[in-house]
């Protein structure tokens, strides 16, 4: 009980440096949480809505009837006409395209000539400028065939538009409604474990590593397996302590829905990530014997597997050699495990699933313990 | 001033953890988001939608129609061989964008909002619009159908693509790397203040009864540190041009000053840091990781649009944010022909490095000690 009450101590002791950490990694989190939340909760198809600007300087009724299209199939933004706003728009992705129908659209549309008046600025070769060309390649087409009809420009233009109206009909096939925004901020933990956990209870470890209280203790009348009992036990409450504060983070900004039994694995998922963190930290406090080297392994650690194993960025547009890489990480099985939770509507395979990445991770942090207690084994027979 | 410069430099060169801090974290970092972000870019290029189609009909004119879009130069479009079960499972698996069922009528089975499910929808619309065109006009013409086919099969330009640049802006992640380099000079300016200091260190207090005038320790030690920092920046561009491959869009001479005013900043602002004598090392340790952080975070290390979220919001945060000017100065030299945003971002972060070392100087000048 007493070194249980010493690691206490020490980690009261390194409270200035928790709480900075807990504060700043969590502020940091909740706002890239508040960033993500355009997440999509659509439970019905919708066409991909792309944000751009048009200006109309022909003001033709052909190029009016372009615009009143481009409107239907795109979310027109109004951004001022100065080449620096525009290129912020572009290079922030707040527009995808300036469309620009300069002074004879209208006119080299009804001789039925090649449009070089309809000017395009978007990122060369993205999947949203091929989007837009061909949506306005298809009204233009439309309006040539109907103005080859015989129309005038002013029938054209209406029957182009009562034509574009007829919609395909598609079939939406999809599982229960999810919010997936709430997944959000869990997938931020990791990071936040991470980092918590190693520069709470590194110092720690390092301090009864110390051969000068290490000496103390061993000389003490404490049996060996009490103080490893205290120390473990010291690790297993200090831990558990920020999981349930990560917890009380997830449901303060996700609402009463979390206290359900998707919460609650939620939450197993934390507990299972924050056993292999233990785990690191474990083997960090004994490979180091100072802090700075500690705090060195918990940003390397912390920064490195978050953006290998997909906290950071999504592992979709991994290669196939990362994908692979980011399957030997638990990171990677703690965001999957995540991303099923989510939007899991608790059948067998989605719980299967489930488990099988928190067995992963538990797997993890038991091969973390196995080469800790090795290695101290080691080190003990050689001294 | 010249062997108090040299002796600065040495004992930097001394220093294995600030080595670590300021160049090997940030160069892991940097291959790290290489392996993982370096491809993002490219997955914004155009994809052509996969697609399955059912139908028992094989002289579906629909069908032909999307079998001779696929064999297009650039197609939108590729259909997979698959069996109507085979099909739902890869559709279930999001393996593809949909699924065209053809039979009397013809719709299409999605099960996302995505670019390729628009794309699908967008082809049979399309088709059906240009279907119901020339029903009207055979109910009204029948006469002109030749020629409205023949304006259909006729590929016209309808849109001329102007000024369109590489705009990679996942190169922001990259950009704030070098903020964290620069920021991380702070841990640097910090322990060099600190060993000025008699009531911090015993290299304080032998530097306290010299006769050095201390601006002159001052002035030796920040061109030491600007020198080591200048190193660590070429190491670092070397390393992204050479090494990582990744091509930051910008002149790498240009963007020298932007970087050591961006290291001047930092040195100065752990110079302000270390010079908080009464406060504990922890804290002082606190608050140079708390600045860095935020500093590094606000520029797009970890997200990389919340720069504009943030001009969005509050502006002035990011004329003020030496991460943020940085980062701006990277893109401003990338981006606009002119020279004046990159200038002015750079005047805000010479301001910025000239206040921290007067709050470093008005903090240190004249300390005289009781006792240590």
């Amino acid at each position: 009980m007493n070194t249980f009450k010493a690691f206490l101590k020490i980690v009261w002791m390194n409270k200035v440096a928790i709480l900075i950490y807990t504060v700043i990694f969590l502020a940091l989190s909740i706002v890239s949480t508040n960033q993500g939340r355009h997440a999509s909760t659509k439970t019905v198809f919708e066409k991909v809505n792309y944000p751009v600007t048009v200006f109309d300087e022909d003001q033709s009724t052909i190029s009016k009837g372009l615009c009143d299209y481009i409107d239907q199939f795109a979310a027109v933004k109004v951004v001022e006409d100065n080449k620096d706003d525009l290129q912020d728009g572009l290079y922030n992705k707040e527009i995808v395209a300036v469309i620009r129908i300069e002074k004879g659209m209208g006119e080299q549309a009804a001789n039925y000539q090649d449009i070089s008046k309809t000017k395009m600025q978007s990122i060369p070769g993205t999947q949203y400028g091929t989007y837009i060309e061909s949506q306005i390649a298809n009204y233009m087409t439309t309006l040539y065939m109907n103005l080859k009809a015989g129309m005038t420009e002013e029938e054209a233009i209406k029957e182009t538009a009562e034509v574009l109206k007829i919609k395909a009909d598609v079939v939406y096939v999809s599982k229960e409604e999810v919010d997936k925004k709430q997944a959000i901020f869990f997938v931020y933990v990791p990071y936040l474990i991470t980092s918590v956990i190693m520069v709470g209870l590194g110092p720690c470890i390092i301090a009864f590593n110390r051969k000068e209280v290490k000496k103390r203790i061993d000389a003490s009348p404490n049996k060996p397996y009490k103080k490893n009992l205290g120390i473990v036990l010291g690790m297993i409450v200090t831990s558990l302590a920020f999981c349930i504060l990560f917890m009380l983070m997830g449901v303060v900004m996700n609402g009463p829905d979390m206290i359900s039994m998707r919460g609650l694995l939620y939450f197993t998922n934390i507990l299972c990530y924050g056993l292999f963190a233990l785990a690191a930290t474990f083997m960090a406090g004994i490979l180091t014997s100072t802090a700075n080297a500690l705090n060195m392994i918990s940003n390397v650690l912390g920064v490195g597997m978050s953006f290998l194993g997909g906290v950071f960025v999504p592992v979709e547009i991994f290669s196939d050699g990362m994908l692979q890489l980011a399957k030997c990480l638990p990171t990677y099985w703690y965001v999957k495990a995540t991303s099923v939770i989510v939007q899991t509507d608790f059948c067998t395979e989605d719980m299967q699933y489930i488990f099988n990445c928190f067995g992963i991770q538990i797997l993890f942090a038991i091969a973390l313990f196995t080469i800790v207690l090795v290695m101290t084994k080691l080190r003990k027979t050689s001294k | 001033m010249g062997r108090l410069y040299k002796y600065s430099l040495i004992s930097i060169f001394k220093e294995k953890a600030l080595v670590f801090w300021m160049l090997i974290f940030p160069m892991l970092l940097a291959t790290i988001e290489a392996l993982t972000i370096g491809r993002a870019y490219e997955a914004e290029k155009f994809q052509p939608a996969k697609a399955a189609i059912v139908c028992d009909d094989d002289n579906s004119e629909f069908k032909a129609v999307l079998e001779e879009l696929e064999k297009e130069e650039d197609p939108l479009i590729t259909i997979l061989d698959l069996t109507k079960e085979e099909a739902t499972v890869a559709l279930d698996k999001e393996e593809i964008d949909g699924i065209y069922y053809i039979d009397s009528d013809i719709h299409l089975a999605v099960s996302n909002n995505g670019i390729g499910e628009t794309i699908l929808s967008c082809i049979l619309e399309q088709y059906e619009q240009k279907a119901a065109l020339v029903m009207k006009v055979i109910e009204k013409d029948p006469a002109k159908i030749p020629e409205i086919m023949k304006m259909q099969d006729e590929s016209f330009t309808y849109l001329v693509k102007d000024n369109e640049k590489e705009m990679n802006s996942y190169l922001q992640y990259f950009y704030a790397v070098f903020v964290m380099t620069c920021m991380y000079g702070s841990f640097l300016g910090m322990d060099r203040v600190e060993k000025m200091q008699a009531n911090l260190t015993s290299l304080g207090q032998r530097r306290e009864v010299s006769p050095t005038h201390k601006l002159k320790q001052i002035i030796s030690e920040y061109f030491a540190m600007m020198t080591v920092e200048a190193i660590i920046s070429v190491i670092m561009l070397i390393y992204f041009e050479v090494i990582l491959k990744i091509h930051l869009g910008v002149n790498l001479v240009v963007v020298m000053p932007v970087l050591l005013l961006g290291n001047s900043v930092g040195i100065t602002m752990g110079i302000a840091i270390g010079s908080l004598s009464k406060i504990s090392d922890k804290v002082r340790t606190g608050i140079c990781i708390c600045v860095s952080m935020i500093v590094s975070f606000f520029s797009g290390l970890m997200f990389d649009g919340i720069r504009a979220e943030v001009d969005k919001i509050c502006p002035l945060i990011n004329k003020i944010n030496p991460g943020a000017l940085i980062v701006d100065s990277f893109y401003a030299l990338s981006i606009y022909d002119t020279y004046d945003r990159y200038l002015a971002n750079l005047l805000s972060l010479a301001i910025i490095s000239i206040v921290m070392c007067i709050i470093g100087f008005l903090l240190m000048r004249r300390n005289s000690y009781e006792h240590l």
